[in-house]
């Protein structure tokens, strides 16, 4: 290897205020950082692919009269978040662990001194990330959707004003996100936190639904777990529930807020505290 | 400057560093010297704010880093080399970097190019070698073109031109004024790099001293002396004070004597002196003089006892001959 010595200088000290650290240098150096690992490009392509192949297989195996009893755009967007709920979760754990994984953690810290403003760089970068990668996950959707259903000869609903659905399920999918995020900040591990994301995801939803056969009383905890409160805030609810204001999509996502906050309160606080 | 006041770090029962009080001067090279597990690397940690001081702390030109509103230009540290996700390639870890205080693509690629890394720039993180790692965490310390620069075993891994380099490029920062803080196990790398030394010795500081004067202290008094006449030199300055070693028919050491006083003598006599020089001790006699009651990990002195016997060639009894 050949090296250099003399050293490029930046600038004249007094310019050197010019490159001051700020939370919107801190939000692209995340983009950056997020863009060069293959595992973002991976969980994209993941979410994309795995919503045209359930919106492909939904619209193919449904029976004929039932295609167009729900209008393109909100049926779709559901499926998408609640179907592949698992992949915005994951990528968010990955995001955050691969900096422990990798010590980078160390660099980055060091380098940018202020941990919970960082870590709300963070944050603001993947949820960018993430909301394209819905939207391209949204559009993709819908062209299979239109596809399929042309070839069955039926043609969809489309009700421009249920466009908001769509947002409320980005929501919910970039909220899931930032959950991995936390968990993988608290536990500076992959497996860990892919672990606990599951866990707080499908195993309690089991437990608890379970535990509500057993004890009456346990109903009114069922709109607290996380996938029911998800699947309140895109407006899943099956019919037969009880239906109380925690179960409204409102209900819902003040649930999934609620669960977000306490992680990633309980991420920021650890990451300024503890050893890096 | 970096000025550690009281610095004292503990995990759990084990206290890495104790009451650490000392300061880094700008305009030289501090070489940062102890055994393994000393707290070497984890008093670097607390003074680039990664571990938090248990009591104690640590001021950057008077103030404390986490108030800077640009870190990356009054510090840059290679803490541990290899801090790059596998399928991260050099350039977009730099770029990631330099992003946080808006330096760009030009500024990245000059430190590439600084530290020889440019032809292997774009290839991930998990190809590169060793020393192209270290390179890697020297850039990544620059980028800032910071005030204090602080290389934690930095040659580690290099090759000899990237020694050199190293050696020069630190020679370099120092003399533009900058704060340079480098540990090292090479003694022999510190002896022509550092100006100032900081010891430390199960966390507790053992010196601070400049590097001259740490050896001239620790040299006892002796001379080399290359005379014809040698032998009859040695008989000349016999005394109960005085230690004689031959190093060659006509070399001689004599621990005890400064060299003035065996020119006196030589001149008296009227013997031939070839050469004639102090004896100062090398940086590694010194240090491991100093260092000797705070080495906690001792390699055994002697070999390993074999897990299985050899055949011996010795007619020593076996086990068998006893029964
Ligand atoms: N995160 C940690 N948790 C617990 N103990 C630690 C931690 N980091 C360091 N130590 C302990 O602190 C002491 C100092 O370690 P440190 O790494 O600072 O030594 P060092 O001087 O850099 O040694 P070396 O020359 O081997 O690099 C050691 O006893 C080590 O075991
Ligand atoms: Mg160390």
């Amino acid at each position: 290897m050949t090296t250099a010595l003399s050293i490029p200088h930046v600038a004249a000290p007094a310019d050197r205020r010019e490159h001051n650290r700020t939370f919107t240098r801190m939000i692209a150096s995340e983009l950056i950082k997020a863009k060069a690992l293959p595992s973002t490009l991976w969980c994209a392509v993941l979410t994309v692919l795995l919503g045209m192949a359930i919106t492909a297989g939904i619209l193919g195996l449904i029976q004929h009269d039932s295609l167009g009893s729900h209008p393109l755009p909100r049926g779709i967007a559901v499926g998408l978040t609640l179907e592949s709920a698992f992949v915005p979760i994951i990528a968010g754990c990955l995001l955050a662990s691969v900096e422990y994984a990798s010590n980078a953690i160390r660099t980055t810290l060091a380098t940018t001194q202020r941990r919970v403003a960082w870590l709300g760089a963070k944050a603001v970068a993947s949820v960018i990330i993430q909301v394209i990668t819905q939207l391209i996950a949204v559009i993709m959707c819908a062209i299979v959707a239109v596809t399929v259903c042309a070839a069955r000869g039926v043609s969809l609903a489309v009700e421009p004003h249920q466009i908001g659905w769509i947002a409320l399920c980005v929501l919910g999918a970039v909220m899931l996100h930032l959950m991995g995020l936390a968990l993988g900040m608290l536990t500076r591990s992959a497996a860990a936190s892919i672990t606990i994301s599951v866990g707080i995801m499908w195993v309690l939803l089991t437990i608890v639904d379970m535990a509500s056969y057993m004890l009456p009383w346990m109903v009114h905890v069922l709109p607290a777990v996380p996938y029911n409160a998800l699947s309140a805030l895109v407006g899943a609810n099956g019919q037969s529930e009880a239906h109380t204001w925690w179960t409204t999509q409102l209900g819902g996502g003040t649930v999934c807020l609620i669960w977000l906050v306490v992680f990633s309160a309980g991420a920021a606080v650890l990451l300024k505290r503890r050893d890096a | 400057m970096i000025e550690l006041i009281d610095l004292t770090k503990c995990y759990g029962a084990t206290t890495a560093v104790d009451g650490l009080s000392v300061s880094i001067q700008s305009g030289m090279v501090t070489g940062f010297l102890g055994p393994n597990g000393a707290g070497k690397s984890t008093t670097m940690r607390m003074i680039v704010g990664l571990d938090k001081p248990t009591a104690g702390r640590v001021l950057i030109d008077g103030k404390a880093l986490i108030d800077d509103p640009a870190p990356m230009t009054t510090i840059g540290a290679l803490l541990d080399a290899g801090t790059v996700p596998k399928a991260c390639s050099g350039r977009n870890y730099l770029l990631g970097l330099a992003a946080t205080h808006g330096f760009g693509a030009t500024r990245v690629d000059q430190l590439l190019e600084l530290t020889g890394l440019t032809a292997v720039a774009h290839r991930p993180f998990k190809t590169y070698s060793l020393g192209m790692g270290q390179r890697l965490g020297i850039a990544a310390a620059l980028i800032g073109d910071p005030e204090i620069v602080l290389l934690d075993e930095p040659v580690n891994g290099l090759d000899p031109e990237g020694v050199l380099w190293v050696r020069s490029l630190v020679k370099q920062l120092a003399a533009e004024g900058r704060t340079v803080f480098l540990s090292s196990h090479l003694m022999s790398e510190m002896a022509q790099t550092a100006d100032h030394l900081i010891i430390l010795g199960r966390g507790h500081l053992l010196a601070d001293t400049p590097m001259d004067e740490f050896l001239r202290a620790s040299s006892e008094v002796a001379s080399r002396v290359r005379s014809p006449q040698a032998a009859l030199l040695a008989q000349a300055l016999a005394a109960p004070t005085v230690r004689v070693s031959f190093e060659g028919p006509d070399e001689i050491i004599v621990h005890g004597v400064q060299p003035g006083a065996v020119g006196q003598v030589a001149a008296q006599y009227g013997w031939v002196i070839d050469g004639l020089a102090p004896v100062i001790s090398s940086l590694e006699d010194a240090y491991m003089q100093l260092t000797d009651s705070s080495v906690e990990y001792r390699s055994g002195a002697t070999a390993p006892q074999p897990l299985y016997a050899r055949p011996s060639t010795s007619n020593t009894t076996s086990d068998k001959e006893t029964h």
